[in-house]
């Protein structure tokens, strides 16, 4: 039907608006007719979705030199800024989208490409295979490094990378390193992103800190004050959806899992201890330390575990036709071939073919209470609840923070006081809680721009900056007075994921030549100067940093990396002669299909 | 806090730029016999102030409504389409080119105008107006700023726009921000980051200056002086990275469109009308009470 009826493109349509509207606009109307008198003919065309610049400098950026590199290569390419919460949800919720870039906060486990590429979650929302890439090859690998551990895990890996290499739906950009900025008087060395970092500051500051004590002895309460640019917080906090802001520290501060990862290993958390039984079908016992409490008072039992590992596999509980899984953590319990409750503090996991680095992800999901989420269960439409697009503006958890208060520009958590893990020692994981006092409040504050926050952190109404910075703008941190600028890593990459639905996109040919249209050592070098590490090999170009922890096999990535252009600038010859190579024609300079 | 530091700081510049302007356009006498008989002159413009009040209060308790409204429902993404429609009129993008000729002075002076000129340029003719022997001048301002401001929000409703400060900044700087990050503040508070298609500050300035030169007999010196202004904040615009050209080609249609919407208002007794229907309903209501 498509055929026999040619869509008008988008640069035609405009042609003949402009055509009309701009006539009279003198020394414009030569150009004008070239453009009109274009013979017929269907041009290429990719919209890229990424933050507006004032939210995220990197990725406008990166979409900029997209848009200027693929219209060079003669695609009809536009980019659209769109807000965050609505990027998210035309990207990874509606599937309304050709190209997005994003900064990806990184993976928590190799598995996690199980989850973005395995054709299981292609009718699923959320994180699950938002490119709906679909390769029976890359299932079966995708399913041998899930179930296997040690070498034959790295294996399936390196299997994996040979096979994705050339079709993979997205391609990674850049590796940023974390750029941030704090007051001087706060002795940070690091933005802090993770709940257990913001443990470790907070307990610095109290031991280094004079906290004063009130009248009764109590230590006055102060408040640890987090700037971040952007328009609201604390609207939507609801950490199982996906078009929301991203409030995943807050989220961490709010929701324990079982157990945390760290850099040294894992911690258990609300879990007292894990018992794991590798026999013919791996299972888990889990048991939860005594005494804990949801910050309403009631008791936090094995049951809300079950209950959170069942909602996030249906969100509808059963009420709708089929499940509706969260678009968020879904794929960290697929493993799980049952859960259940053995008594009050201890449940049973059993799972599916499947192999201890892959199972122990569903022990890091946030543990939700059941007596509030299991009202949540009303099926919108068919594949979303009321739990999904609930805003949960006061959430109710079993953290070391919680919920205190929020208005339209700043969330405030206060410390959970009846926590057990305040009276705990967490056995081998000495100095998690070595002299640690949470005393302090936490404040997340928003303000309008960069250049506004590092001013407010000069004048000393803020400790530190949660909004990453460019590189000009960390610059601008060390000249400023009473600011200290930080520095440190970060597991985030700036990812460009392509929309398998698009008649190109869905062409692996196609896309390989669109992520060689990104030049990665310019785009390193020149808009993040340095501050920025290039992938080289095919797992790198999957997302897996450099300097992971994981030490998968390095596959080489071959001429997927080699731009044709330099400096940035594309060698249209070279551009055209790549898409010809892949099938396509060019008619007057414009890429046809 | 920020915010009411930068309120106390924009009323401490503006005010005294209107009173000596004022002063002077206008002249001492016909200002204190214009504020010492205001009654009659406030009551002949109590209908456009009502509409002007009821917009106003439309839009501040609306505002979560119709972000919603535009983000699911009615809205379009259209920042791509404004830099195609450009790039296919224009070699280089006009905001590239005005961006080109940067400098220090000049971003100061573009920003002062467009946060104090242009506050500076929409109060003045209040005043001005004010003091004439007939309200038809003021009614037409307040009903031309009234609309201008209506159909500007139902604009910004359908079109989903970002400024050329929100796209690609190898391209396009975000000057005023970048130098200014305080008036973020000010911005932040009244305004979304999307309302870009058309760009009101033009459209509002326009329509000061098209209705100067309607008054030119009046106050001939205002004519330059608006003028100098209101292009001054229409270059501004695009200068300082908040507005692409089109959104000053459509605000100038706009500013038009308003104009002679204000015009119709007077000439056709709009007011009259409407003062009839209001006190028809009002007696209705009182006799309906009354019974």
């Amino acid at each position: 039907m498509d055929e026999s009826a040619p869509s008008v493109t988008r640069r035609r349509l405009l042609g003949g608006v402009a055509g009309v509207g701009a006539g009279t606009l003198a020394g414009c109307s030569e150009r004008l007719w070239t453009v009109a008198e274009r013979s017929p003919h269907e041009q290429v065309s990719l919209t890229i979705k990424a933050l507006p610049a004032e939210y995220d400098v990197m990725a406008a950026t990166i979409a900029g030199h997209l848009e200027t590199t693929l219209t060079a290569a003669g695609i009809d390419a536009g980019f659209e800024p769109i807000e965050e919460s609505e990027l998210y949800r035309q990207t990874l919720i509606n599937a309304d989208f050709d190209v997005f870039v994003v900064r990806h906060p990184g993976y928590d486990d190799p598995d996690a490409l199980r989850g973005l590429l395995h054709s299981a979650f292609i009718n699923e929302r959320g994180w699950q295979n938002p490119f709906r890439f679909s390769d029976a090859e890359v299932d079966e690998l995708l399913e041998r490094q899930c179930e296997s551990a040690g070498g034959r895990r790295r294996t399936a890996f390196g299997n994996l990378f040979s096979a994705l290499g050339g079709v993979a739906p997205f391609t990674t950009v850049a590796f940023p390193d974390r750029l941030g900025a704090a007051n001087e008087g706060s002795d940070l060395t690091r933005t802090p992103r993770s709940a257990l970092e913001y443990y470790e500051l907070l307990g610095s500051r109290w031991n280094t800190s004079a906290v004063e004590n009130d009248a009764n002895g109590e230590p006055n309460g102060r408040t640890l004050r987090v700037v971040l640019v952007d328009q609201t917080v604390g609207d939507r906090l609801n950490p199982i959806a996906v078009d929301v802001r991203d409030i995943r520290s807050l989220v961490g501060l709010l929701y324990d899992p079982l157990v945390r990862r760290t850099e040294t290993g894992t911690v258990p958390w609300l879990a007292e201890r894990v018992e794991w039984d590798e026999g013919d079908t791996l299972a888990a016992t889990v048991t939860l330390r005594e005494g804990l409490t949801w910050h309403d008072g009631l008791a936090l039992e094995a049951s809300d575990v079950v209950f959170t590992v069942g909602l996030l596999a249906d969100t509808a509980r059963g009420q709708a036709e089929n499940e509706i899984p969260a678009p968020r953590y879904r794929e960290r319990i697929t493993t799980v071939d049952d859960v259940a409750v053995l008594d009050d503090r201890r449940v049973r996991f059993t799972f599916d073919e499947c192999a201890r680095p892959a199972a122990e992800r569903v022990l890091t999901v946030p543990i939700l209470p059941e007596h509030v989420w299991a009202e949540r269960a009303t099926v919108i439409d068919s594949h979303a609840t009321e739990a999904v697009r609930w805003d949960n503006d006061e959430p109710v958890g079993s953290g070391l923070y919680a919920f205190a208060e929020s208005g339209s520009e700043y969330v405030r958590l206060e410390p959970y006081d009846d926590h057990v893990l305040h009276d705990v020692d967490i056995d081998g994981h000495d100095g998690v809680f070595d002299g640690i006092e949470l005393v302090e409040d936490i404040e997340f504050r928003v303000t309008p721009n960069i250049g506004s926050a590092i001013d407010a952190l000069g004048d000393g109404e803020f400790d530190f900056l949660a909004s990453y910075l460019t590189a000009n703008q960390l610059e601008s941190v060390e000249e400023a007075d009473g600011t200290t600028a930080l520095h440190s890593r970060s597991d985030a990459f700036y990812m460009v994921g392509y929309n398998l639905r698009h008649p190109e996109l869905t062409l692996p040919q196609f896309r390989r030549v669109v992520s060689r249209l990104i030049d990665r050592e310019f785009v390193a070098s020149e808009f993040f100067d340095g501050y920025a590490q290039t992938p080289t090999t095919v797992g790198e170009l999957l997302g897996f940093r450099p300097d992971s922890p994981w030490d998968l096999p390095a596959v080489a990535a071959g001429s997927l990396l080699e731009f044709p252009g330099t400096d940035g600038e594309v060698d249209e010859a070279a551009a055209h002669a790549l898409f010809e190579e892949a099938g396509y024609h060019y008619d007057n300079g414009d890429l046809v299909a | 806090m920020a915010l009411t530091g930068l309120v106390t700081e924009l009323a401490l510049v503006v005010i005294p730029m209107v009173l000596v302007t004022a002063l002077v356009l206008v002249g001492p006498r016909q200002l204190s016999r214009a504020f010492s008989d205001f009654r009659w002159r406030l009551a002949a413009i109590s209908v456009p102030l009502v509409i002007l009040t009821l917009v106003l209060f439309v839009r501040v308790s609306t505002r979560d409504f119709l972000r919603e409204l535009s983000q699911r429902v009615v809205g379009t993404h259209f920042t791509s389409s404004i830099v195609a429609l450009e790039a296919t009129v224009f070699e280089t993008n006009p905001v590239v080119v005005v961006q080109s000729v940067q400098s220090e002075p000049l971003t100061s002076y573009f920003a002062f105008v467009y946060v104090y000129g242009y506050v500076f340029l929409l109060v003045f003719p209040l005043v001005a107006y004010f003091a004439l022997s007939k309200m038809d001048e003021l009614q037409t301002l307040i009903v031309a700023y009234t609309t201008n401001y209506a159909i500007g929000l139902a604009l910004y409703t359908v079109f989903i726009a970002y400024g050329p400060r929100n796209h690609d900044p190898q391209r396009f700087e975000a000057i005023l921000y970048d130098a200014f990050p305080q008036f973020g503040y000010l911005t932040h508070e009244v305004n979304e980051p999307t309302n870009v298609f058309p760009s009101l500050h033009t459209s509002l300035s326009m329509t000061v200056l098209f209705l100067a030169w309607q008054t030119r007999f009046i106050y001939p010196l205002w004519v330059p002086i608006s003028a100098v202004i209101s292009l001054s904040v229409v270059v501004s615009t695009m200068y300082l990275g908040i507005h692409w050209f089109s959104d000053v080609v459509v605000g100038t249609l706009l500013a038009a469109v308003c104009v002679s919407l204000g015009r119709a208002y007077v000439r056709r007794n709009v007011d009259d009308t409407l003062r009839g229907f209001l006190r028809r309903n009002v007696e209705q209501v009182r006799s309906s009470t009354d019974r």
